[in-house]
């Protein structure tokens, strides 16, 4: 560290980023914590100690059965998010053709484009058109806001790759096709999974799109817990909220542990 | 054969792309612009002559400042001492602001709504502190709109800026202080001049995101804190005026486009004043 | 296999990239491409492999013409400058992929490869992945993943580069002696000169997309065909000079240095009256006692010893500088400042004129 962290700036930079990791973390324990709480309602810090509302919450249909919407438009989107972004990604990493750099920037544009736009937009669209039914319509809206995230870490990934590797494959016999899968794939997936994840993560977090675009009867997990939160404030709510944070905790040690496994047995 | 690999390869994105992406938003701009007879500004006339949408847009610009601010003034210093520090605590810290990214803002948003009510942890800490004489309620507010959006961006701030302060060489601060800069200087002279490029990006990043929130605001703002996003929300869903909220949507994306011209524009200048050194 | 390349050539837009190219590797040898970086001898390698399509002109190999082949169907083993082994595979996976993709059966791969990890000293480390290779390992198993296949032709890109000055040299030989030993026709990229020097049979030296001199390295060391080449291999004094006479054996250069020299005729082009520059090897310089006439007169400006021989660097009465590679025991106690004459060996001297220079 160049900046001793003694003298007065340091100190200011030390308090500073101590507040911040406060102000990140606080509202997602008062969501784990608050449904602790003995009372009726939500408190923060919580009143004496109960898993009711948790326990309530697991069992809770509703939830349930938003959770599995979201996990199954989740992953079908990031499915197809992942292949039309790694393909995409492989074109314009790969080849050099007229309006190769318009091209990414359009794959990329709606990172910016603010998803309600984009939502009102294609519902509008589908209205018109009568185009896709159910769920579909959903994972058409998620497919454009995922593939930007898969195309935005597969394409320094593929840009860093060492393309003489893919021509020592070729000049061992392999075909173009078997040179992407035997040598291309294996080196980049790391970055093609993080993409995916992310993708996943988007769609399944994602509550705009799904506002407009969810089958009626079948609202997303945030759809309904955006819902019940509008309703009020009932500590299951919340207990459902807990659940989800400690899942995504979860989650997320898992892949880093999975990560770090890989790492050091390659 | 070669000569048509790359088209195969991103056909069934730009296919995808231009029915889903393309094609609605096109449908939604040529429908904020017309009627029954045509071509008509009228969706425009009536948003800019009612100072009601001036004050929204100008709030919703306000919001966009204030969250930027805020997550500049907490996301530099963490930023900062997470790229230098060598603890191996700091790569954990770094995936400890990943983590509240991968939780959905409606849930994260929900937290702060717990805090913010009348009778919430922020109006008795204020009261305990003596700071305020009688209950504050934050909820349905800028200001609770302000403290959760920032929250909820801070760590894309946090990330953009880690990278850059990364990207710097720390040997730079060294050396410049062997030739007599004191550490603060050393580094607003070298590593903040740096990461300049980098700090405006993420500003500008967090800025449109900021401006075009939908879930923190709709929860946390309700109906008395109305900014550009919920409005378009309200006219599409509850008023079903969908040529207003056509054209609400489309003033919205000029603003973002107009902050990502203005971005790359900077980066270019900057570019150009490097050159021309 | 032999290989022909016949008015090759290679542009990006109106960038030449290898103008019009043509040389014959008989079976059995080694062509080095030799010439400074951009000078277009990648270029041509990767044709030869396929990697890139010529704008016109044909490569033949063993007869055939391989110019449209694509590169996984010719028959060419190619060692990378970087090696390109596929980190995701040990070093004995590395090896078997060309079997593999030849549909070689597992029996018989193994065998195969293990006589490969014997033959290049690899024994003991075909389960490490490429990192975990010292880099010299890396480009052993880079060269056994090239042979294993056995190829008629084996192209090799700057395969040297990245390895230590001392571990260069031993591998050059080793490499050559596979070579040989494998029979095959083999084309060697490098920037290197000496390198190209000591492995080759015949060297192309390129620049700017040129072929500049197809030689035997002593023929080009002796005899570069023009200034250029002369500059680039080895170590080169150029003295300018005047041609002041002309017979029919005889060509008498005046070097502004103040001596006159005598060239064989048939070496010069160039008429009484024509400047230019003589070329001048250091090794073809020496330090001798002051008096006899024809010598050239200069002072020692600094001395650095390199081994067995010391470079002694001077300047000339015209000004000009001058290097001279002499033993130091001949050196008589010179030191930075001290007058000196320096005697030639005239049948080692080049001419260039100036219309020549390119």
């Amino acid at each position: 560290m160049t900046i001793s962290l003694r003298s007065p700036l340091g100190i200011a930079m030390l308090v500073l980023t101590a507040l911040a990791f406060g102000y990140l973390l606080l509202p997602i324990l008062v969501v784990v914590a608050a449904p602790l709480g003995d009372t009726g309602y939500l408190a923060f810090p919580p009143q004496g100690l109960t898993l009711k509302w948790y326990a309530a919450a697991l069992h809770d249909t509703r939830y349930l059965t938003a959770l599995l919407v979201s996990l199954r438009i989740a992953v079908i989107s990031a499915i197809i998010a992942c292949a039309l972004g790694v393909s995409a990604a492989y074109a314009l990493t790969r080849f050099d053709f007229p309006g190769r750099r318009l091209l990414e920037a359009v794959f990329l544009s709606p990172l910016i484009l603010p998803t309600l736009v984009l939502a009102v937009g294609l519902t509008l669209f589908f209205t018109r058109t009568g185009l896709l039914a159910g769920p579909w319509k959903l994972v058409a809206g998620h497919v454009i806001v995922c593939t930007p995230y898969v195309l935005r870490v597969s394409l320094p990934v593929l840009r860093r790759f060492d393309r003489s590797l893919e021509e020592a494959a070729r000049n061992l016999g392999a075909s173009p096709v078997a040179a992407f899968f035997l040598v291309v794939l294996p080196v980049v997936r790391p970055g093609i999974v993080a993409g995916t994840v992310l993708a996943f993560i988007t769609s399944f977090d994602e509550v705009v799109l799904a506002l407009f675009l969810a089958e009626p009867g079948a609202p997303t997990l945030p759809v309904t817990i955006y819902s019940a939160v509008q309703l009020g404030f009932e500590p299951s709510v919340a207990a459902v909220s807990g659940l989800l944070v400690l899942a995504t905790l979860g989650f997320m040690l898992l892949y880093h542990l999975l990560g770090s496994v890989g790492r050091s047995r390659n | 054969m070669a000569r048509f690999a790359p088209v195969l390869l991103f056909a069934p994105c730009a296919f995808a792309y231009a029915v889903f992406f393309i094609w609605p938003q096109a449908s939604l701009l040529a429908m904020s612009a017309t009627e029954k007879a045509g071509f008509t500004l009228a969706q425009y006339e009536r948003f800019f002559v009612d100072s009601y949408y001036w004050e929204m847009l100008g709030r919703t610009l306000w919001l966009g400042f204030a969250v930027t601010a805020i997550t500049l003034l907490l996301g530099v210093p963490t930023a900062y001492l997470l790229a230098r520090s060598q603890s191996r605590w700091a790569s954990f810290l770094l995936l400890l602001t990943t983590f509240p990214l991968l939780v959905s803002a409606v849930v994260r948003s929900f937290g702060w709504m717990v805090l913010f009510f009348r009778d919430g942890l922020l109006s008795r800490t204020l009261l305990a502190l003596g700071i305020v004489n009688h209950p504050v309620q934050t909820m349905y507010t800028m200001t609770g709109v302000i403290i959760a959006l920032a929250q909820v961006l801070l760590p894309l701030m946090i990330l953009t800026l880690h990278g850059v302060f990364k990207s710097i060489d720390r040997d730079l601060e060294y050396a410049a202080m062997s030739l007599g800069a004191r550490p603060s200087v050393a580094l607003g002279l070298v590593t903040f001049r740096l990461a300049s490029g980098g700090i405006v990006a993420g500003s500008l990043l967090v800025f449109s995101l900021a401006i075009s929130a939908f879930a923190t605001p709709s929860l946390v703002g309700g109906a008395r804190a109305n900014v550009m996003a919920t409005a378009i929300y309200e006219q599409a869903v509850e008023l079903l005026d969908w040529p207003f909220a056509a054209a609400l949507a489309t003033i919205l994306l000029v603003v973002v486009l107009a902050v990502s011209l203005a971005y790359g524009a900077l980066l270019e200048g900057r570019a150009d004043k490097e050159a021309s050194r | 296999m032999d290989i022909e390349i016949n008015h090759l050539r290679k542009t990006y837009g109106s960038a030449v990239a290898v103008a019009d190219l043509s040389v014959k590797v008989p079976q059995g040898r080694m062509l080095a491409l030799l010439g400074p970086s951009g000078c277009g001898k990648t270029t041509t390698l990767r044709m030869v492999a396929g990697f890139i399509e010529p704008t016109s002109g044909s490569i033949r190999a063993g007869g055939s013409d391989i110019t449209r082949i694509p590169a996984h169907k010719r028959d060419t083993g190619l060692v990378f400058q970087n090696y390109a082994l596929f980190p995701h595979m040990s070093a004995a996976e590395n090896i078997a992929f060309g079997l593999r993709r030849r549909g070689v059966g597992r029996a018989e791969r193994d065998q195969r490869v293990g006589v490969m990890l014997d033959k290049l000293k690899l024994s003991g480390l075909a389960d490490r992945l490429p990192r975990q290779l010292s880099g010299g390992q890396q480009q052993r198993v880079a060269v056994a993943r090239a042979l294993v296949i056995n190829p008629s032709i084996l192209l090799l890109d700057e395969p040297f580069s990245n390895l230590d000055a001392k571990l260069r040299e031993s591998t050059g030989l080793e490499m050559s002696r596979l070579q040989r030993e494998f029979g095959l026709t083999s084309i060697f990229v490098t920037h290197d000169q000496s390198e190209a020097m000591s492995i080759a049979d015949t060297i192309a030296v390129m620049k700017d997309g040129e072929l500049q001199q197809l030689d035997s390295a002593s023929e080009i060391y002796e005899k570069p065909a023009n200034r250029f080449v002369a500059d680039f291999i080895g170590r080169a004094n150029f003295l300018p000079g005047r041609i002041t006479g002309r017979n029919d054996t005889h060509v008498s250069i005046a070097l502004a240095a103040g001596i006159t020299v005598e060239l064989q005729a048939s070496g010069v082009a160039g008429s009484p009256g024509d400047d230019g520059e003589v070329l001048l090897r250091p090794e073809a310089v020496s330090v001798t006692d002051a008096g006899p006439a024809n010598t050239l007169k200069a002072t020692v400006e600094q001395i650095s010893y390199q081994g067995s021989i010391a470079n002694l660097h001077g300047t000339l009465s015209d000004g000009s500088a001058i290097v001279a590679s002499v033993p130091p025991d001949t050196l008589r106690g010179l030191a930075p400042g001290d007058a000196m004459s320096l005697v030639i060996r005239a049948n080692a001297l080049r001419w260039f004129g100036r219309r020549q220079q390119v």
